[in-house]
């Protein structure tokens, strides 16, 4: 394309730039900069005796053998197994059953559904925290009254669950409503289509619905991905609950928290989380290169 | 789901202003170690230079303003009898929260400006800001000239030699509440050692399965070394600033644990979370028989267990040999002086004013509901005399004063308190929630803690 003449002799002028610069200033102060520096960090050590020295890559090295890590990263995987799909199941289960218009008061479930999501993650975990309690918890007395054992919702083989479930109750209605505008968007003309074809509301939902919600899938299945790895309040909460059962490390990101404030390793602290950052970078890369390639064969 | 964002962590118990001096806090002292000074005083690290003192009097009537850090609520009336008596001085008061959030944002401050002039501190936190520099010796301010009226015990804990690193506020010298109902429902004496304690354990577990006699703790290092302390554990010690010693397995530790972990296995004692909401209705409801606990006690359970008034006493430990009189202490705190301040004479002239000023101290004891460690309060008789009726009018507070004699003297803290506490939770914590023989937990704590002071730099004598 050629332009004409005049505008390429314009002398360059400083209005675009004032126009991008709170943009470029925010995103260098507020990102670029701190990710720098805690790079720069990342590279020393400082002892509460010995003082400051350049270790270069050492912190690096010792994240790849830190089993209180490598531990909660493989713990962190295990939940994801667990909680994701049940997740997602149950808000793609809620979408389509709003989406099938056989259910009446269908705003008044949408919200209640979602209201999970708008209570803060700490207050959410505080009020399960209570309802876990081993002695006082309304389950454990439930079970009491009825002569069983309470579950051990907080101890070390079952606090995985119980957080899991926490998360469950409070993402289901945020990803169910991801679905439901997917839905929402979803050309009538299938569905007149589908029906035309005899096909009735489980056959449109598995077959028409499903495909059409792929996309909307696959960036909830992302962003649970991300979430999974960042996971921190609700354990960080439970803590005082079942001390033994979560500890300094349960998650990747309580452990760099424990780092930095309770152990004073801010350098190494700062390390983990740039191998944790492309660690969720890496494993997000690879789910959406695997989810282009099926693409790419499918079509 | 979506991410979640850094909170700070919620430390819990709202419930208690009682919590600071719970928690984490303080025993007291460590064994002769070496390095400091002969004098005594259980802080390490610091050498008095040998300051002139300052004329406190000329420096005091300089205008100046400084920042004081405290969870105690309440505190302004204090603060404003400080200010009525030095004119020039403005006091800004500031709540940082307690427990390990507070020294969490000291550290912030202290690391990226806005630290205050004085702050709270717990004794078993005072070595861990020690070791940064970050706590001014307050002897050439007078410091040294109210030594003596403090209790021995809680002195120690805040100085070395003659160099002063905060001024005592409160103390948790350790003794057993237990509830009267109980013990006479299921024909229980009270025990005047642990032998004793674990007879009238199995007793109890003879008659019922829904009353325990003792609750361990999972998650309390202040709790379980203040018992450990009682039994001759001394497991940190300051040799310099540099050399420390490390020994969670000594004696004292492993006589406890050998005494503990039958009475955990056979389920006699339970291992509950403590300072949750659970726990408290556990000691309202009468779960427990008896509560371990320390002299901040008594007011504590008025508030986190209101509705049992008038079912629980109090006692000393049980003792590890009969005829012993021997205590521990869980919890204490101090105000302590910020190195960096610009009023040093002010900042050290409202550590002291704070903790020493009778009408101050009257109030800490009445209104705060500190334990005190002023000599002259324990032994008056309007305090020591209360009888509480939440105890059934037992006079606790002087068999606390009591108690408070009976602390050893010699106990000493480490410069990373933050990770011992966590530490703890994690490793002995989980033993104690597993049943498993807690002296192999002391051995993996110990193990843990010491490979933590050789990656911070420390020569570690174990």
């Amino acid at each position: 394309m050629s332009q004409p003449e005049g505008r390429l002799k314009r002398r360059p002028s400083a209005i675009p730039y004032l126009f991008i610069a709170p943009f470029m200033v925010t995103f260098f102060a507020m990102l670029v900069a701190p990710l720098g520096f805690a790079g720069y960090l990342s590279l020393f050590r400082t002892q509460l005796a010995g003082g400051t020295r350049f270790v270069g890559l050492a912190n690096y090295a010792e994240v790849f053998t830190d089993e209180a890590f490598i531990g909660g990263v493989l713990r962190m995987l295990r939940y994801l197994l667990v909680q994701v799909p049940v997740m997602l199941v149950l808000s793609l289960l809620a979408a389509l059953v709003l989406d099938s218009g056989l259910l009446r008061l269908v705003k008044f479930f949408r919200v209640t559904i979602f209201v999970p999501f708008a209570v803060p993650a700490v207050v959410g975990a505080l009020m399960w925290g209570y309802l876990y309690g081993p002695i006082f918890g309304p389950v454990a007395q439930l079970f009491r009254f009825l002569g069983l054992d309470p579950p051990g919702f907080l101890t070390q083989d079952g606090i995985l669950y119980s957080i899991a479930n926490i998360a469950v109750w409070e993402f289901v209605g945020y990803n169910m409503i991801i679905f439901y505008s997917a839905l929402k968007a979803v050309p009538p003309v299938l569905y007149e289509a589908a029906a035309v074809d005899g096909a009735g509301p489980v056959r449109t939902a598995l077959w028409i619905k499903l495909p059409q919600l792929l996309p909307a899938i696959f960036i909830t299945v992302l962003f649970s991905l991300i979430g999974t790895f960042q996971l921190f309040n609700e354990p960080n909460v439970l803590e005082t609950l079942a001390p033994a059962a979560i500890g300094r490390s349960w998650t990747p990101t309580l452990y760099a928290y424990n780092l930095a404030f309770i152990d004073q390793r801010v350098e190494y602290a700062a390390a983990i989380s740039f191998v944790l950052g492309a660690f969720i970078a890496a494993v997000s890369l690879v789910f959406m290169g695997a989810v282009t390639w099926r693409r790419k064969k499918q079509s | 789901m979506s991410p979640t964002p850094f909170t700070q962590p919620p430390h819990l118990n709202q419930l208690s202003r009682r919590r600071l001096l719970a928690g984490l806090a303080g025993l007291s002292v460590a064994t002769g170690l070496a390095g400091c000074s002969p004098t005594g005083g259980s802080l390490g690290g610091g050498q008095s230079e040998s300051v002139s003192p300052v004329n406190m009097e000329e420096e005091l009537k300089k205008p100046a303003t400084i920042t004081f850090w405290s969870w105690s609520p309440g505190l302004d009336t204090q603060v404003k009898l400080f200010e009525k008596k030095y004119q020039n001085i403005k006091v800004e008061l500031v709540n940082p929260g307690q427990g390990p959030p507070a020294y969490q944002k000291l550290r912030t401050a202290l690391g990226g400006g806005g630290a205050p002039d004085v702050a709270q501190i717990e004794f078993s936190y005072l070595q861990s800001f020690i070791v940064t520099k970050n706590l001014l010796d307050i002897s050439p301010y007078g410091a040294n000239d109210i030594k003596g009226d403090y209790v021995d015990f809680a002195w120690k804990q805040v100085s070395a030699g003659d160099a002063v690193y905060a001024i005592p506020q409160d103390s948790g010298p350790m003794g057993m509440l237990y509830r009267s109902d109980i013990f006479e429902k299921y024909g229980l004496e009270v025990p005047t050692t642990w032998a004793e304690f674990e007879e009238q354990a199995k007793k109890l577990r003879e008659q019922t399965d829904d009353v325990y006699m003792a609750n361990l703790p999972p998650n309390d290092s202040g709790a379980v070394l203040g018992m450990m302390q009682q039994a001759g554990s001394r497991p940190f010690s300051i040799a310099s600033e540099t050399e420390i010693g490390i020994n969670l397995t000594d004696e004292g530790a492993l006589k406890w644990a050998n005494y503990w972990t039958p009475l955990v296995q056979q389920g006699l004692i339970s291992n509950d979370a403590t300072f949750n909401n659970d726990w408290y209705q556990a000691l309202a409801t009468g779960r427990y028989a008896t509560w371990i606990a320390a002299a901040w006690g008594p007011a504590y359970l008025q508030g986190a267990a209101a509705s049992s008034a008038g079912k629980w006493r109090a006692a000393t430990m049980p003792q590890w040999n009969a005829g012993e009189n021997i205590a521990g202490n869980w919890g204490g705190s101090t105000s302590a002086v910020i190195a960096g301040t610009k009023f040093p004479a002010a900042a050290a002239a409202l550590a002291q004013f704070i903790n020493h000023d009778p009408e101050s101290t009257n109030l800490l004891a009445s209104k705060q509901l500190l334990f005190p460690v002023l000599k002259s309060l324990l032994s008056d008789p309007a305090f020591t005399g209360q009888e509480v009726e939440f105890y059934g009018g037992q006079k606790v507070f002087e068999l606390f004063a009591q108690i408070s004699d009976t602390v050893p003297q010699d106990y000493q803290w480490n410069p990373f308190q933050d990770y011992v506490n966590t530490k703890n939770d994690e490793v002995l914590g989980g033993t104690i929630s597993g049943k498993e023989d807690l002296a192999q937990g002391l051995e993996r704590l110990q193990a843990d803690i010491v490979e933590y002071a050789e990656k911070q730099g420390f020569t570690v004598k174990q």
